[in-house]
């Protein structure tokens, strides 16, 4: 099976998750992912700092990335703490479900990942609108698996059926879907093959499945450093040396 | 009067699943059982269940290393493994089920994940 597989959504104990960084990146390692990203709710650029250190002191055989999740109170919080942040973190996670903030979070090139559009709704949180913008901005819609382990019955099948019209929607808009584990402890992870064969039961082929965590976190993390290479100007424009051809 | 045996050919074809149960305190080959039997049910529905034909081999489980195997039709692999996936906690404790790979024959997965030095 094609690699390397990426989990760019893991909470550690800097914020809302219960063990620490370390603790984290031994699971992972048991559990054969080939990089995560540690992706806490952060307010400002020294909490980013601080955890950024914490990852550094750990000697890992795996990839470690630092990401930012943000859960902003409204649209104007949302633009000011995604432009605070957006140069200090490899990942800008958006903490999706209110209705503004998911369409924001859709239009803004700065996003990476739109964390579980549907939190908390009656509706998937997403229309093809949204889908659309988040194709043109490359905001990939993330699939929480943390949201499936932590319902049970009626409530799950809710929750499958809005990432089943996700997925459809994005499908069919070009956008991107990823799936991440959303980890909050080292007990809400899984092994990359159980998330492709669970995304192959709700009806994806298995090489789109394999895509939501190798290709697609792959290119965001690309990304990520090539916006912040001293060659980026904007999207679509670079320096390039005398000596480089494009 | 005793059934004939099916022939080989006539038989169904099926995978052993081998998972390691992660959890704090090691657990009983039952507790899984009903665990994943849960999971499944929940998860598949008991049409799906029994076509999956899915039985939990305690003969080999070994409780030092909390590996387990469970026997499933081929066709239902995936199925299986993501309702595997989806137990989250046995007797009110978390675990994570984390399945380590897939035999074709008993034999197989004994050889390849089973120690007979840890019975």
């Amino acid at each position: 099976m094609e690699g390397p597989f990426f989990d760019l959504d893991i909470q550690s104990d800097q914020s809302s998750g219960k063990n620490s960084i370390k603790e984290l990146i031994n699971m992972a390692q048991r559990l054969k992912w080939d990089a995560i990203a540690i992706s806490d709710f952060v307010l400002n650029k020294e909490d980013l700092i601080r955890i950024k250190s914490e990852i550094r002191k750990i000697d890992s055989n795996i990839d470690v990335f630092l990401g930012a999740k943000i859960k902003a109170e409204n649209v104007k919080d949302l633009e000011k703490r995604v432009k605070n942040l957006r140069e200090y973190a490899d990942i800008i996670i958006v903490h999706g479900g209110e209705l503004e903030i998911n369409r924001r979070a859709c239009e803004m090139p700065e996003v990476d990942i739109l964390a579980h559009p549907e939190l908390n709704r009656k509706d998937s949180g997403l229309d093809h609108v949204m889908a659309r913008l988040a194709h043109t901005n490359h905001v990939a819609i993330e699939i929480n698996f943390e949201n499936i382990l932590s319902t049970h019955r009626r409530m799950r099948s809710q929750v499958l059926a809005k990432y089943n019209r996700n997925i459809l929607l994005c499908q069919k808009m070009g956008a991107s879907i990823i799936c991440c584990s959303g980890a909050e402890s080292i007990y809400d992870m899984r092994s990359p093959r159980e998330y492709i064969s669970f995304l192959q039961t709700q009806g994806m082929s298995i090489d789109r499945a394999i895509e939501t965590i190798s290709k697609v976190p792959e290119s965001i993390i690309r990304r990520a450093y090539e916006v912040r290479s001293e060659s980026f100007i904007r999207p679509g424009l670079k320096r390039v040396d005398s000596g480089e051809s494009q | 009067m005793k059934l004939n045996p099916i022939p080989p050919t006539m038989r169904e074809r099926k995978r052993y699943i081998i998972f390691d149960v992660i959890s704090e305190k090691p657990k009983k080959i039952h507790e899984v059982n009903i665990a994943i039997w849960n999971s499944i049910l929940g998860f598949l529905g008991e049409s799906e269940a029994s076509r999956a034909r899915i039985w939990l081999i305690s003969s080999i489980f070994n409780e030092k290393k909390q590996r387990a195997a469970v026997k499933v039709s081929h066709d239902h692999v995936e199925n299986v493994r993501a309702a595997i996936s989806l137990v989250r906690e046995i007797n009110g404790e978390r675990v994570t089920l984390a399945v380590i790979g897939l035999a074709g024959t008993m034999l197989g997965a004994q050889k390849k994940y089973f120690d007979p030095e840890d019975y």
